[in-house]
């Protein structure tokens, strides 16, 4: 039983692969995010493509490890390219470290209900890009006074950076996390069971 | 390879220092001032490595983002300035960060970076997974580019091009994934033993010099602000 537990090579370059196309979705996603809304939305749009590399792999591998391995191949390359903060990098750890905790809770059961469970914790990984918002709030206000844009101005903009927007931001995963599960799951039955891949 | 450099070679461990120096100066800049000079400095690095083309747009984007903030967007009307000059200015903070990965990404190789890996003593498996990722980036790409050409031959409706195009995608990964895995295992990846690697790495005295130089370079920056 020990020994099945553990990530052959062939787990190792599944996780790879489906570790390639997780990012190129997840970089897609993040190009949505020049428009402003999307991006303060990011972690849910990020759910909504993503959910079919995650789910498919989380099928193939169930085994300890194999969504830490993904998250921190994709940490390991946001930070390469410039793009990690080192606050992205803390929520993606807790994220990957309670999708691995109720993974191994289910016994890495791969029902549709559990992977979507598994995949929603996953999603709340990405909330760390637009969160930084929020956390340099003050000194973000202060440069762009600072630039010489008017009072009026910057009370309306930290206006838009509330708690309200940060709740908004909260929720995002768990429906983008679902939305995407969901639109796996179509496709798996469309397409994928035909093929005799999950 | 007849390029006039000052120094060409940069350890992808000394690459990998400078970016989480490049990620700390971010945390902790505190104005505008600070972030041009943590940019200013990478785009240094990227003049001594001989990255002229590079550090020619990151000196153009610095530049054309400071005018627009300062002299474009108070012109502008208010719904404008809503959304951005929060990009402009969170662009700007990233900008040393991003210029950091780009010297790292431009000066070493795929082999060199995985060769990092191993003496930075990460465990096997991961890098096993990691190297399977970045050697997938371009065939992901070729074979993108092979199920857009058949698309335009069967004049598939927008509607159904995502499908379309992420459905074969992933059949064939998972062709892939158990193609190269049955080459892997045929090459013996199973073997519990220590790989090894073709290139050997050492740092030299320019990639200490470098960190050093720009450790203490950036921690002036931070403490003078």
């Amino acid at each position: 039983m020990e020994e099945s537990r553990k990530l052959s090579g062939k787990d190792l370059i599944t996780i790879g692969i489906f570790s390639a196309i997780y990012f190129v979705l997840n970089l897609a996603a993040m190009f949505t995010g020049f428009v402003p809304v999307l991006w303060l939305l990011l972690p849910g749009v990020t759910g909504i493509v993503t959910g079919i590399p995650f789910l498919l792999m989380t099928a193939k591998v169930r085994k300890p490890g194999a969504v830490f391995i993904m998250g921190t191949i994709t940490a390991l390359l946001y930070f390469v390219t410039g793009q990690f903060t080192v606050l992205l990098l803390i929520t993606f750890a807790i994220a990957c470290i309670l999708s691995e905790l109720y993974r191994s809770v289910t016994k890495y059961d791969n029902s549709f209900t559990h992977m979507m469970i598994s995949f929603v914790f996953f999603c709340y990984g990405m909330l760390g890009s637009p969160l930084a918002i929020w956390v340099y709030k003050d000194s973000f206000l202060a440069q762009i006074q600072q630039n010489g844009m008017s009072a009026e101005y910057v009370r309306s903009l930290s206006g838009l950076i509330s708690t309200p927007m940060l709740i908004i931001l909260c929720i995002s995963p768990v429906i983008g996390g679902v939305i995407g599960a969901l639109i796996a799951k179509g496709l798996f039955r469309k397409h994928f069971k035909k093929a005799g891949i999950v | 390879m007849n390029k006039i450099t000052v120094i060409n070679h940069l350890d992808p461990r000394a690459g990998l220092w400078l970016l989480l120096m490049a990620n700390i100066g971010m945390f902790c800049q505190k104005n505008s001032e600070q972030g041009s000079m943590l940019s200013g400095i990478f785009l240094l690095l990227m003049l001594v490595h001989g990255l002229y083309k590079a550090a020619g747009k990151g000196i153009v984007l610095l530049v054309s983002f400071h005018l627009l903030l300062m002299y474009v967007f108070p012109q502008c009307p208010a719904w404008m300035n809503m959304v951005f000059p929060v990009l402009i200015n969170y662009s700007l903070r990233m900008l040393p960060c991003v210029l950091a990965g780009l010297l790292l990404l431009r000066t070493s190789s795929m082999q060199k970076m995985i060769a990092a890996m191993y003496t930075l003593h990460l465990p096997q498996g991961f890098i096993i997974a990691m190297s399977t990722t970045l050697r997938y980036f371009p065939a992901l790409k070729e074979e993108f580019v092979h199920i857009n050409a058949a698309m335009k031959l069967q004049n598939i409706s927008w509607a159904s091009r995502l499908e379309c195009t992420v459905v074969p995608l992933i059949v064939s990964a998972v062709n892939t994934s158990d193609e190269i895995a049955a080459a892997a295992v045929a090459r013996g990846i199973e073997n519990p033993g220590k790989k090894t690697s073709e290139i050997t790495l050492h740092m030299g005295i320019s990639d200490w010099l470098i960190m050093i130089l720009v450790t203490v370079g950036i921690l002036i920056v931070v403490i003078a602000g």
